[in-house]
């Protein structure tokens, strides 16, 4: 079994995808916004709850159709941003694309995003991973500009 | 010429195995085909001694140049089975070839309220000039439905028939279902029906004589790099008295006859449509992949790829949760498989028979409106070529086991 293969099917992927955290719907959304692979198809679709005064992203949910990889990715992310203030939230996607170039020592990660470092190894699907991200990204800057 | 060593991997330089290194799998004809090493030599041996540019030179090498092109000119013309090699162009592709149509054809004769009409199975490069076309001219773009098997609805298509469409825009092979759809009849009765009829042969060509003589077709589109040949070239055919009339749309050297200072006049069909130098070295690469498959013939082709068809509905029916696209066995297809499989997303089973070095590919395939029919917002494909297979087909096969059971296993 290939040794790659399993640095990007790491258990809590596969957990992220077939139990996948946050999916469904936020029916008090402040915005909402889609985003869409062409290439592949993979559709991410987010609904935010943002708290302005407080500069706070309240609560998060997705939906959406797509590979394993994007799928757990738009999974873990909501755990990782869920509740916290949207400068954090920026900071967060950032290190993850920073992650995705290789550029951040996935062992300094604790929490479930260490098990997306492995698609990496992968270039073709680094779009997927990131696609949940960019999605965020801009969401929250739409948030920002309003 | 005489038949080929039916020993068809033998003639593909990639298929040849380097040393320790475990086989790679390619099953992503449809997408490109390999090349065999005629091709590759035609190629390199223009490029490193033969090289100089076509029509321009009085010297021998230019005439020789210039004699080959021409040659080619008139074998893809026997090849798609017209009697005038006057109405073969070279393009740089399939997709150029159709947007040629689109522009030239569709901008100079398309009126407001005239219906132009795709079919479902449409690759965007037969689906998207149409459409942009009906938007520029503000005329009616309609689709033929189809079922999942790829076979139209016949009621709406009497229907279209019946408002005289001024386009017809029609797949020979679908690169997605592998239906081969009743082109012949559908053009003739559009052409009766007072249309211009054009046939996306990308995914035919490789596999059966065209219709170019006949009374179906107005042009047909097909690229030389999925008929065993080089990228960057493509054949548009298209009736002679259409050619003769249509004003040319890319303007430079080759094309012209007499450049004033205010105007100029072309040169004659087909040197008309091809401005600039063409892409000379693909050309000769291509005369070389021709010749590959004439010598081959269309029917053993056919006869390999309907034994890989065979093969393929009973290794891969075989697989649970599979669920394969397009017309079911027993029916005409093209080599080709389009399925999904429960429980696994086509990109993870493309990057896990990555791993195995099996190439397949996983996306929509450059159709997104037939996937949105089809519900699904990707599948995954293996596509065969005369150098794939029987066992190439029980590798996949074995291949998408494995899958299944890697992934199965997070199940609790």
């Amino acid at each position: 079994m290939s040794e790659n293969l399993n640095q990007l099917y790491q258990d809590i992927i596969l957990d992220h995808q077939k139990d996948p955290r946050n999916f469904g719907e936020l029916k008090d959304a402040t915005s909402r916004r889609e985003g869409y692979n062409p290439l592949c198809g993979d559709r991410v679709q987010l609904a935010l709850k943002c708290d302005k005064i407080e500069g706070k992203l309240c609560d998060i949910r997705f939906r959406g159709d797509g590979c394993s990889i994007c799928m757990a990715s738009a999974s873990i992310m909501t755990e990782e941003v869920s509740g916290q203030d949207l400068g954090e939230v920026r900071r967060k996607i950032e290190h993850f694309r920073d992650l995705m170039k290789g550029q951040v020592d996935p062992d300094t990660i604790e929490s479930d995003l260490g098990a997306l470092a492995g698609v990496r190894h992968f270039p073709v699907r680094i779009k997927c991973a990131l696609l949940p991200w960019m999605t965020l990204k801009e969401a929250v800057d739409e948030e920002g500009a309003s | 010429m005489g038949k080929l060593n039916s020993d068809y991997r033998s003639h593909f330089p990639q298929l040849a195995s380097a040393d320790g290194e475990p086989s790679s799998l390619y099953l992503d004809h449809a997408a490109t085909s390999l090349k065999p090493k005629s091709v590759v030599d035609a190629v390199s041996k223009y490029l490193s001694c033969e090289t100089a540019n076509v029509h321009r030179g009085v010297y021998r090498l230019s005439e020789q140049a210039s004699e080959r092109y021409e040659q080619t000119r008139a074998q893809v013309a026997r090849f798609i089975g017209s009697k005038n090699e006057q109405e073969v162009i070279f393009t740089s592709g399939t997709t150029d070839s159709i947007n040629r149509v689109a522009s030239a054809w569709g901008d100079q004769n398309v009126r407001a309220s005239d219906l132009i009409i795709c079919t479902r199975l449409e690759h965007h490069s037969n689906f998207v000039p149409w459409q942009q076309l009906a938007i520029r001219k503000n005329a009616r773009f309609e689709i033929l439905e189809c079922n999942e098997r790829g076979e139209f609805d016949l009621f709406q298509w009497r229907e279209i028939l019946k408002r005289n469409p001024k386009i017809v825009a029609l797949s020979g092979a679908s690169n997605v279902l592998g239906v081969l759809p009743p082109v012949l009849e559908m053009g003739r009765d559009a052409r009766a029906a007072g249309a211009l009829v054009v046939l996306d042969a990308a995914q035919l060509a490789p596999h059966s004589r065209l219709d170019a003589g006949g009374d179906a077709f107005d042009a047909i589109a097909f690229s030389a790099h999925k008929v065993y040949g080089p990228t960057g070239l493509g054949v548009l055919w298209m009736r002679g008295e259409l050619l003769s009339t249509m004003q040319p749309i890319e303007f430079g050297g080759g094309m012209i006859s007499r450049v004033e200072d205010q105007t100029t006049t072309w040169a004659p069909v087909p040197q008309r449509f091809e401005a600039g130098t063409p892409p000379i070295a693909e050309v000769l690469g291509f005369s070389a992949a021709l010749e590959f498959v004439e010598s081959i013939g269309f029917e053993a082709i056919q006869s390999h790829e309907a034994n890989l068809v065979h093969c393929g509905f009973e290794v891969l029916g075989k697989i649970p949760g599979i669920r394969i696209f397009g017309p079911g066995p027993g029916s005409p297809r093209a080599a080709l498989f389009s399925f999904g499989v429960e429980g696994v997303h086509p990109h993870d089973l493309a990057t896990f028979l990555s791993e195995r070095r099996i190439s397949v590919r996983a996306g929509h395939h450059c159709t997104q409106p037939l996937h949105r029919k089809l519900g699904v917002p990707a599948t995954t494909r293996a596509s065969f070529g005369i150098y794939s297979t029987t066992e190439d087909v029980e590798k996949l096969a074995q291949g998408i086991h494995e899958c299944v059971s890697f992934f199965k296993r997070s199940l609790r």
